[in-house]
């Protein structure tokens, strides 16, 4: 009894406050020395790492519904672990683009754009697996300029939640990256690993 | 053309010639075959009639058909058959041979399911094809996994070539992807009507359209078969009737018979098997056995054969009638079904000789006396028996359909196979394919043919070795000297090891990575189960455990990285010994990208560098900086930032990589104080692994 108790005093607390990714008031600070730029997918071929064979994956969606489309980059080797790839975000500014100093994580195959009632947000929803068959739904919202980790819920995908699970992300997104190989992409021009 | 090279002993014909003229058209039941010549020529002794006669290469008599002369000239189609072909004219006063060869192209065939789309996923089967299947075994493909938001969605089953052979069609009622709950917040059923067309040689020969109400819920393949519409099955003749076909209903009725073109195949007085297929103990064979109109089988042995002569207009013998059903059932198609193992032996007896059932045969088309005789096949009887089958003492037979198991060792399943009713002498070759998969998963296959003496068993386990494999397998051994081949479908499954051993073996393999165990505990726990390779309890118990959130993650350590990462191999998938290794393997590789961060916050902010906390306490656990930055990341790390690779481009500009980690850096923090965390995940790893696992506060077992 005295562990259950303990047990779900933990589960509570890990649902409502862990985050995943830089907290605002630091990424706030960060974004203002980044250009605006006119060409993100140029910018960011420009300044990340990549490797000889990484593609290439482009996001690009209107996360908050405010008719300004963001715009989204990753290589294939971007992975945060099982909860997906790291995003780096490029936000529609006067002039063009700015390069968001907050790195996102969210998978592609399990990837929705829209309002989620379930945890009352709009944004980027996405699960992260937690082991033992459950995870978490989360994702972000964004307000123009800053994105919020959306607090998770958790849920069991092949258990009680799988409606859930399955509306949300085995149903095709309205949105998919595009994906460019690395066949096509240029010649870096730092030296390769 | 030449008059003067003539030899015949009347001079009886002057000119023949044999035209190609069209041969090229299509129908529903006869292919393209390009089977029809015209033939042409010229008698000089003044016969008003020709008599021309077809033999095809083997031997037996062809067609005959008389044809008028006009001013000397003959002329007349004719279908030949597949292979050589001797075309005799003869004028009464003498005759003349030619010989022709043609080939027959296989046809092609097209199978087409299409629906108005919206978030209805219906699947297409055709024999072994569909969406975990894509291209089969005898060549055909799937070109496409229609699953929903498409305003037409189709999925084509495509064969360039079909062999001879039967193809049964399916449409299967997948998943329901509305977003309509009902009171249990499941998906209600939108069924849509679902249209499945059949194109051969690319002319529309089939045609219907179903509505599949029922719904076994989402992700069920063919699940138990009440939400898939058995739609018909495609016969593609084969030998003598090649490029001939007919489609049936599943109750063999015959869906198309003003189209069937089986009174277009020429008729033959001969019988042929072309194979047999199967059977093995239980399940069902298909032995293929074409004939001529006027042709009668009676068989001695376990099956008597016999034709219904009543149907003797017909050009093909439609209606076999077994008077032994035990033994198996032929239906009109001339496909033998259901063949029980044993010898059969199937004679053929003259035309003029009553069958079993008392008919008499066509007199009108009397079979020749050299097509007389006894042919006997070897109905090949496969055994195949598990010596380490769980929890048996003595050797399992693994029937067709039955599981064979890879065993909490973890070792193959030791399997031997025999074939029995094999000819003296002869040679066995045989093969053992296994396939596995997982819907946007899995597709692992594996195969090899090994021959032998038919007396001596394979030691498939020894085969084995230690290369791991599970899913469906087929058995299959063609004998030399015998028609056609058998085959034995089972699966191969595994047995979960005990907690025990599987810990111990775990920690003897963790090196450095105290907690290994601790993660594959809570990877891989279903229910109150730990160390769980295989799956404990749903649709595919005893299958490798497969990430329940559909996320990759295999077996005990939930192994994954098809990007970026190292893939579960299919060694890692069914053993789990090898998924340990594999895990642990990871885990080094974790252990260099924490290390990589710490590296790269050194290298971006040189003047800011302080060395990170030795360790932190989780619970009461001890838990060095770097390992706690490992298993964090094991799952998904909880700071990610951009950092200085240390490359610059030819501009002089800092190269950055996304870095992670469960320890936060703040350049612009206090001297000393720069560095905090752990940092706790979405799920807070790190904590469940040590408090949950490490130190026992979540055990069930062991």
């Amino acid at each position: 009894m005295k562990h259950s108790i303990i047990i779900i005093l933990i589960a509570l607390l890990s649902g409502a406050t862990f985050v995943v990714g830089e907290d605002r008031a630091n990424a706030q600070q960060l974004s203002q020395v980044m250009a605006v730029v006119n060409d993100p997918a140029k910018d960011f071929l420009d300044t990340m790492f990549r490797k000889p064979l990484d593609d290439l994956f482009i996001l690009e969606t209107d996360v908050n519904g405010k008719g300004k489309k963001a715009m989204f980059f990753t290589y294939s080797h971007n992975v945060n672990g099982k909860a997906g790839n790291i995003w780096t975000a490029y936000i529609p500014v006067e002039g063009g683009y700015r390069q968001s100093n907050q790195l996102l994580t969210f998978d592609m195959r399990t990837l929705y754009v829209g309002h989620c009632e379930e945890l009352n947000a709009t944004g980027i929803i996405t699960y992260y697996p937690g082991g033992g068959g459950q995870g978490s739904l989360t994702g972000y919202t964004f307000d123009g300029q800053y994105f919020t980790q959306i607090v998770a819920k958790d849920i069991e995908p092949a258990g009680k939640d799988q409606a859930l699970f399955t509306r949300l992300f085995t149903t095709p997104s309205k949105i998919q990256p595009k994906v460019i190989p690395h066949t096509q992409l240029p010649a870096t021009s730092y030296r390769q690993p | 053309m030449n008059r003067t090279n003539l030899s015949l002993p009347m001079r009886a014909l002057l000119l023949f010639l044999l035209l190609c003229l069209c041969g090229r058209y299509c129908f529903a039941g006869d292919l393209d075959t390009d089977r029809q010549r015209q033939i042409q020529g010229s008698v000089l002794d003044g016969s008003n009639t020709v008599i021309m006669s077809l033999m095809p290469g083997d031997g037996m008599a062809g067609p005959q058909q008389s044809v008028s002369t006009n001013g000397g000239l003959f002329n007349a189609p004719m279908k030949l058959f597949p292979g050589e072909n001797t075309i005799t004219v003869n004028s009464g006063s003498g005759s003349e041979e030619r010989h022709i060869s043609i080939n027959v192209k296989a046809p092609s065939i097209r199978v087409e399911l299409s629906w108005d789309g919206g978030k209805q996923d219906y699947d297409l089967y055709v024999n072994d094809i569909y969406f975990g299947n894509k291209n089969g075994e005898n060549g055909g493909s799937l070109d496409r996994d229609s699953t929903h938001n498409e305003s037409r969605a189709v999925e084509n089953v495509t064969y360039s070539q079909a062999v001879a052979g039967l193809y049964r069609v399916y449409v299967n009622y997948y998943a329901n992807n509305s977003d309509q709950r009902n009171d249990d917040d499941k998906p209600v059923p939108h069924p849509l009507p679902t249209m499945v067309r059949i194109l051969v040689n690319d002319q529309e020969v089939f045609s219907q359209t179903r509505t599949i109400t029922e719904y076994e819920g989402h992700g069920s393949d063919l699940g138990e078969g009440k939400s898939a519409w058995s739609v018909c099955t495609l016969v593609v003749h084969s030998g003598d009737q090649s490029g001939g076909f007919k489609v049936d209903d599943q109750n063999g009725r015959d869906l198309l018979p003003q189209k069937s073109a089986l009174n277009r195949i020429s008729p033959r007085t001969a019988f042929r098997v072309d194979g047999l297929d199967g059977p093995s103990n239980g399940s069902n064979g298909e032995l293929y056995l074409w004939t001529g109109q006027s042709a009668q089988f009676t068989a001695t042995g376990a099956i008597n054969v016999g034709t219904d002569n009543e149907q003797s207009g017909v050009n093909l013998v439609e209606q076999f009638n077994s008077s032994d059903p035990s033994a198996g059932n032929i239906d009109k198609l001339g496909v033998y079904t259901s063949l029980k193992p044993g010898n059969v032996t199937i004679t053929v007896n003259s035309g003029t000789q009553a069958n079993t059932n008392g008919a008499q045969s066509n007199q009108a088309n009397p079979m020749p006396q050299q097509a007389n005789g006894q042919k006997t096949v070897n109905n090949l009887a496969l055994t195949l028996t598990q010596n380490n089958y769980p929890g048996a003492t003595s050797l399992q037979q693994i029937q067709a359909g039955q599981t064979a198991y890879i065993s909490d060792q973890p070792q193959m399943p030791q399997l031997v196979a025999s074939v029995a009713n094999a000819p003296t002498s002869a040679t066995a070759t045989w093969t053992l394919t296994t396939s596995y998969s997982r819907r946007k998963a899995r597709d692992d296959k594996s195969s090899g043919p090994v021959n032998l003496p038919a007396n001596q068993s394979w030691d498939i386990g020894a085969a084995f070795g230690q290369n791991f494999c599970g899913g469906q397998a087929v058995l299959t051994c063609k004998v030399s000297g015998v028609q056609g081949q058998q085959s034995l479908q089972f699966r191969i499954k595994g047995k979960n090891p005990l907690d025990a051993p599987a810990k111990a073996y775990i920690v003897s393999k963790q090196g450095v990575y105290f907690y290994a165990w601790a993660i594959v505990r809570h990877e891989s726990r279903q229910d109150k189960k730990i160390y769980n390779q295989f799956n404990i309890k749903g649709q595919y118990a005893e299958e490798a455990n497969y990430s329940a959130d559909g996320k990759d993650g295999w077996g005990m350590f939930q192994r994954d990285g098809d990007r970026g990462g190292v893939p579960a191999s299919t060694q890692e998938a069914w053993n789990w010994q090898a998924n340990v290794d594999g895990g642990i393997a990871e885990l080094g590789r974790k252990k260099i990208e924490a290390q990589s961060y710490f590296n790269a916050v050194k290298r971006t902010y040189p003047d800011k560098w302080e060395e990170p906390p030795v360790n932190t306490t989780v619970s009461s656990t001890v838990v060095p900086y770097l390992d706690a930055a490992i298993i964090t990341m094991y799952n998904a790390a909880s700071v990610t930032e951009k950092l200085w690779t240390g490359d610059v481009d030819s501009k002089g500009n800092h190269i950055m990589e996304t870095y992670g980690s469960c320890w936060k850096f703040d350049p612009n923090g206090t001297a000393g104080h720069r560095w905090s965390g752990p940092v706790p995940n979405n799920k807070n790893y790190l904590y469940k692994i040590i408090f949950d696992e490490y130190e026992g506060n979540m055990a069930f077992e062991e």
